[in-house]
Order: C-alpha cells, then structure tokens, then sequence
C-alpha cells in the first residue's frame, strides 16, 4: 500500500448555536480501503462527510490529502465524489446523461436492467433504482476517495449485495468512505470502523463487540 | 462548463425571464432611445431576480447543489456563469424584438 495516498480529517469543531455536534475528529482514510464511519442517528456522520467534501464550512477543521491541506475538497479535480442522503441527480435527466456527465461509461456497469433504465428520466424511476443508479454513478466515478452517505437506504436486499460487490471490485481503485444505518453490511465490506460518539471519532479494533460495549448495538 | 451551468440555469431560467420581459411589458414596449435608457432599470430587476432564486434555493433547494459540486463547481461559480448566460440571452432576445418591431 501507498501510505502517503491518505486522505486525513481532524481538528474539527463543529456547534449549531449552543449545541456542540464534532469536536476532535480525526479521521485517517487511506485509498483502496473501504472506511466505515458508524453512529447513532444525530451523530454527526452527515455533517462530517459534508465538511470533507468541503460543502460545510465549522469554526474550525483540517482535510488534508497528500499531507497537504485542501481548502475546498470538492473543488480539487478528481479528488473527491460524494453521495447525500437525498437524491442527487435532477429528476428530469435521462440515467445515460447523468453517469456520462459523471464521466462514466456506462456500458461498464453490469446491471441487468441498464438497457431498459438507460433511456429512462431519474423522476422516472422507483425510489430503490434511482438509489441504486445514484450509487453507482458516484462509486464508479474517476475520483480518489468516494464518500457514500447511506447507499444502502431503499435498496432491496438484491440491491445491498450487488451494492457491496461492486464497492469491494471498486476499492482497489479508491478510498471509499462509508456509512449506514445496516451496520452489518457496512461492517461486511468494511477494512477499518470508526464510530462517531459523543461528537468525536474512535477508531474501532473489534468492531462488534465495541459497537455493542458502546450502546451502538444490542446483538451479540 | 457551459453546459453544466445551462444545465443549472434551467431550473430558474423561466422565472428570471418572466420577469425581466414582464417589467419591460410593464414599461410600455420600449424600443428606439427609449429603450436604451431603460437598460440600467432592466439590469437591477435581473439582479434582484436573481437574488430571489438564489434566496429561495438557499432555503429550500440546498440538495440540488451536490450534483454540480461533484463535478467542481462551487455555488458563487454557478450563479455568476448563470446570470452571465441570463444576460446574454436576455438582452440578445430583446435585441431582436426591437429590431423586429422597429422594422415593422
């Protein structure tokens, strides 16, 4: 592995009025590895993922890639691509365009319903294949780091693992960072967890039994 | 670039239109020396349109932004490239129904 292709998050501070929502984060993403960032609903993990890609801005953080500090992520060419929660694309574009402006061949992505989607407009698909197609687009993209923000929310459970195979072919190309609610899918294809807890970041050596000690999970 | 910030313009474009061709209804069809001294008055209800968009998707439209981001552009770029295109297109049009009622 190349150890200075790492993407590295910290010394974020993040409050909404009196309400302190991150406060020293750090977060260390190398490429071709998948990063879970895990948390409870409210954590923080949307707005850490927004303040990487470079579309929030907190009293205080540092994103550096290459060891060198990166003001606005996104702005950087083919550095970073970055899944919402919402749907991404505008509803009245057709899928082909879409994954062509994302600089996509789309005649790459194994999907058996591609040739009937391809033509079709994103508002015109089911909540399920606009976020399976969303997905793809942003994994796939010549980026260095992909950030997914819940892709597995509305997807089938077919869905889910076609999702993590393809997550786990396109790593060896990126760093992906990803998070969910399923945190066994995330844990299934993840290299290294962190949980976000309390507003700041630990980086978990035995995933289930610390997410369980730490009141993120009840199983055993 | 040009066709990513058409791309955006589109979502707003027919208001920013209306309302530009609506004022100069409004004003009375002004064409000839009339309609030179009406240039600055048009520009001012452009910008203010235009800051009724940007207010209105600050506040209601945020997602929509994430889309043009992941390809580079920042929100300041977008609305300047827009408004630039807005310009052109607007004042290109007008143009041209000037020459034609004046002609005519």
């Amino acid at each position: 592995m190349d150890y200075s292709a790492v993407l590295e998050a910290d010394s974020i501070d993040l409050s909404f009025a009196d309400r302190k929502i991150l406060q020293n984060i750090y977060l260390k993403m190398p490429t071709n590895q998948v990063t879970a960032l895990l948390g409870r609903n409210g954590s923080g993990k949307s707005c850490l993922l927004q303040i990487i890609f470079g579309t929030l801005s907190p009293a205080y953080k540092s994103v550096r890639w290459l060891g060198e500090y990166v003001e606005s992520p996104y702005r950087r060419q083919g550095l970073l691509r970055y899944l919402p929660q919402h749907p991404l694309t505008p509803s009245s574009m057709r899928v082909e365009e879409a994954f062509r402006r994302y600089n996509i061949n789309i005649d790459t992505i194994e999907y058996e319903k591609m040739p009937l989607l391809r033509k079709q407009r994103m508002g015109q698909l089911s909540g399920g294949e606009r976020r399976y197609l969303e997905a793809l687009m942003v994994l796939f993209s010549p980026a260095a780091f992909v950030l997914l923000d819940e892709p597995f929310s509305h997807l089938s459970p077919l869905y889910v693992e076609q999702l993590k195979i393809h997550i786990q072919a396109q790593k060896c190309r990126k760093g992906i960072v990803i998070t969910d609610h399923l945190y066994k899918e995330v844990l299934a294809v993840a290299d290294q967890t962190y949980l976000l807890q309390n507003g700041t970041t630990y980086l978990l050596t035995n995933p289930y039994r610390e997410l369980k000690d730490r009141g993120y999970s009840v199983e055993k | 670039m040009l066709s990513t910030v058409w791309l955006f313009y589109r979502n707003f474009g027919f208001f920013t239109h209306a309302v530009a061709w609506g004022g100069w209804l409004l004003a009375g069809v002004l064409v000839g020396e009339a309609f030179w001294s009406f240039i600055a008055p048009l520009f001012w209800l452009k910008l203010v349109s235009f800051g009724v968009v940007w207010y209105f998707m600050q506040t209601f439209s945020q997602q929509v932004y994430i889309f043009y981001q992941n390809l580079g552009y920042s929100i300041p770029l977008l609305f300047v490239g827009s408004f630039g295109l807005d310009m052109i297109l607007f004042f290109g049009l007008i143009s041209s129904v000037e020459w034609i009622i004046l002609l005519f």
